[in-house]
């Protein structure tokens, strides 16, 4: 069995919780957030035939200018990887999003990540918007739409991203 | 390569080296050659040999002109370095600095000298103890002075312990304990705070937070280990960040009623510790052995961690042997098992209170039970009864010559002082009661029977005329009786009277032979006779009656009629006379001769008899 810990950023709202909240293995209450600023999660995987267990810390949502707001980065400690969730019908969440990435690579450095484009089943209307999408292609983010309401995608996020966290 | 090469070739002179060159060349075919066959191949093989081994003489000599000084510094090192004394030289002037550079590369060193000096410390010890001693001497003591202070932190602990349970319930109920056992009162809270036991015991990777190994105790059912191990590393982070505490500080306990949970961080990893109840220090020493342990074995896979947790199981026998505990004291709490001292008293109050209810329940019974007897009680009407607070309370009628109630009471084991009455008086109209009643107002003689007929009272058996006229009367003022019987009732005195006059009439007074003194004896005859008389005398008073006692005179038949009549008449005077100086009334006696007139004569009659005076009553 191989553990992994991964983190949960995006801004606040974007629905990282409820994405996660159907489909992980859950022993604590949402009250966790506004104390101590994380909830943490389970989800087993299978990946090549081998049980990996990605251990997930879902930070609270980032405000855009609220310092209390601020992820704190010392939780990204010892993180194999994180999981970005943008709202797909905010493209301002993307931004966060790219602040977020920027600190984590300041402060723990380079970690492989995924980008959820969460509320997909409310149309990606920023996809369709090539200055936005534009900007973020060429950086070789991996995106993921997924849909907390429908749970598409979901799986799929963590299996690629538990994936490639083995592989790495 | 070279250099050594020339030195391993002894110093001949050219033609010995030439002979023993061919002899071992001669030699070395010999050994070579197969033993048959191809023997043209095996002539050239050697010739080529022949010519190189006559090359390398030529060499060895060229060698030997070129670089014959250095083959001089070549032996004097060889010497050097084959000599063991030279050898030790050199290695201790570098020693030192060897031993610095190496320990700073890695623990290689370290391990590798670590049995042999626990060994060469051991055989010194043994060899001399005293030099140890004298050794630790001076660092001994700052020691003691830290394991002091370490016994003196957990004492204040305790300390703090005591304090806290002083005031409560649970503290009143050890200094009972305390008291009944005569243990002072903070050994008993120490007893039973130092009870505990170390539920799960996580291995949690210092950097991710992800959990490497956990063990429970047997009757502990974890909940989602990973996931704890994250929060306990996520609040660990969350205190760092929160507060301003040093580096390498870290969270060492949280507290949660009885929950403790220890942490105790390595390098690495940290080991977390479950504990439900206040575990002693050895506890936490038990963690920093197992954490030290962990780092010594697992250092390089706790550095190495890629989330593959299967190579930690290995050390798993240190965290199990932090799985401590403490039965005893708790498990007794957790059966409720009372102090003896508090059982006791509990029992005695428990006892006490069945003992008082039984007594109030009885009190109660035993009180229905009277009242009940005192509904039957004629002459007794209870009109309320109660018990109040102890106190018993009756209202009603009583007949005044019922029964005291109050002395059927002791019947019934009610206390007579507890008994509050107001009786009324009335007059039961039950028969025994108008008997009684009539009894007391007539007061019957003996041989009187009453009986009652609704409101006829009948009366038989005798009573005194007097009586018997009184009665009539009186009855008549006794409540329940209107009219008297007395048919049945006999006058007593009449009945006397008849019965004296039987006896007087039957006595006789005898005499001798013409003597009118009576006979020797008869004395006693005249004092019964004067009884009689006497009696008579009475009843004729109480009847209102006149009676008269003839006392007449007989003679035998001997003598003359005149002399015999004389006789008669002076023998019953004689008897009068006697009489009356006996207190006999001389108005009721009368004395007659009657020889001559009235011959007493009778065929049975004894001649003795015949001389005699006999008596006879008469009523008026």
């Amino acid at each position: 069995m191989t553990k992994k810990k991964v983190c949960m950023l995006g801004a606040f709202g974007v629905g990282k919780t409820s994405l996660v909240a159907r489909f992980v293995k859950s022993l604590f209450s949402e009250r966790y957030h506004s104390t101590i600023g994380v909830k943490i999660d389970k989800k087993d995987l299978v990946v090549n035939g081998a049980e990996v267990s990605l251990v997930l810390w879902d930070l609270p949502g980032e405000g855009e200018e609220d310092e209390f707001q601020k992820v704190r980065m010392s939780y990204l400690q010892g993180a194999a990887g994180y999981v970005l969730v943008v709202d797909g019908t905010r493209p301002e969440t993307l931004e966060t999003a790219r602040n977020l990435q920027k600190r984590v690579e300041d402060t723990v450095g380079h970690l492989p990540f995924t980008v959820a484009v969460n509320k997909a089943d409310l149309g990606n209307d920023w996809q369709e918007n090539p200055s936005v999408c534009g900007r973020w292609q060429e950086q070789d983010w991996i995106f993921i739409p997924t849909s907390a309401k429908t749970g598409a995608g979901v799986e799929d996020l963590f299996q690629s991203l538990a994936e490639r966290l083995v592989k790495g | 390569m070279a250099g050594r090469e020339a030195d391993d070739i002894p110093e001949y002179s050219d033609a010995e080296a030439q002979a023993t060159h061919l002899n071992e060349m001669a030699e070395l075919h010999r050994l070579l050659l197969p033993p048959a066959g191809e023997a043209g191949d095996d002539l050239d093989a050697l010739r080529q040999l022949l010519a190189e081994v006559e090359r390398n003489n030529e060499l060895t000599q060229v060698r030997r002109l070129l670089v014959g000084p250095e083959q001089d510094g070549l032996t004097a090192l060889r010497t050097r370095l084959e000599d063991p004394r030279h050898r030790a030289e050199d290695i201790a002037e570098v020693l030192a600095e060897a031993v610095v550079l190496r320990s700073a590369q890695d623990k290689k060193l370290t391990k590798a000298l670590a049995p042999a000096i626990a060994e060469a410390l051991t055989i010194s010890i043994k060899k001399d103890p005293k030099a140890l001693i004298d050794i630790l001497f001076p660092i001994i003591g700052s020691m003691i002075r830290k394991a002091i202070a370490t016994v003196l932190g957990s004492m204040v602990q305790s300390l703090n312990q005591t304090l806290e349970h002083s005031f409560s319930i649970q503290g009143l109920k050890w200094r009972l304990e305390a008291r009944a056992t005569g243990k002072p009162f903070a050994e008993v809270v120490l007893l039973h705070t130092l009870v505990y036991q170390v539920e799960q015991v996580f291995l949690i990777h210092k950097n991710t937070g992800l959990m490497l190994e956990h063990v429970t105790a047997a009757n502990i059912e974890a909940r989602d280990p990973d996931l704890i191990s994250g929060m306990l590393t996520a609040i660990q982070d969350f205190v760092h960040d929160s507060f301003a505490v040093g580096q390498g500080e870290s969270l060492e306990t949280l507290r949660v009623g009885e929950v403790n949970v220890w942490i105790e961080a390595g390098p690495l990893a940290v080991v977390a510790m479950v504990i439900r109840g206040t575990a002693p220090a050895e506890a936490r020493l038990a963690m920093i052995d197992a954490i030290e342990a962990i780092h010594l074995e697992a250092g390089e896979a706790l550095e190495a961690f890629q989330g593959d947790a299967t190579v930690f199981a290995g050390v798993r026998p240190h965290l199990e042997s932090c799985l401590m505990s403490q039965y005893g004291a708790r498990q007794k709490e957790a059966g409720f098992k009372l102090h003896p001292a508090l059982a006791g008293t509990l029992a005695v109050v428990g006892v006490a209170l069945v003992v008082w209810l039984w007594w109030g329940w009885r009190d109660a019974r035993r009180w229905e039970a009277y009242v009940e007897r005192l509904h039957r009680e004629p002459g007794i009407v209870v009109t309320f009864s109660s018990q109040q607070g102890g106190r018993f309370i009756l209202r009603g009628l009583r007949d005044p010559l019922a029964v005291d109630p109050q002395s059927l009471a002791a019947g019934f084991k009610v206390d007579p002082n507890r008994i509050e009455t107001r009786w009324e008086p009335y007059q039961a109209m039950a028969s025994q009661f108008v008997l009684a009643r009539a009894s007391r107002v007539l007061h019957p003689p003996p041989t009187v029977t009453m009986s009652l007929e609704g409101t006829v009272l009948h009366l038989s058996g005798t009573a005194s005329a007097a009586w018997i006229r009184d009665a009539g009367r009186l009855a008549q003022g006794v409540a329940g009786i209107e009219s008297l019987d007395g048919s049945q009732l006999k006058d007593s005195d009449q009945a006397e009277m008849t019965e004296e006059t039987a006896r007087l009439e039957k006595q006789v007074i005898q005499f001798a032979v013409g003597s009118a003194a009576p006979l020797p004896g008869q004395e006693a005859v005249l004092q019964e006779v004067a009884r009689h008389c006497q009696r008579l005398g009475e009843l004729a008073r109480r009847l209102e009656r006149q009676v008269a006692v003839t006392i007449s005179g007989f003679t035998d038949e001997t003598g003359t009629e005149t002399t015999n009549s004389r006789l008669s008449q002076k023998r019953a005077e004689t008897v009068r006379l006697w009489l009356l100086q006996n207190g006999v009334s001389g108005v009721m006696l009368q004395a007659q001769g009657s020889a001559p007139q009235t011959p007493v004569r009778s065929p049975e009659t004894e001649p003795v008899v015949a001389r005699r005076v006999s008596f006879q009553v008469n009523l008026r």
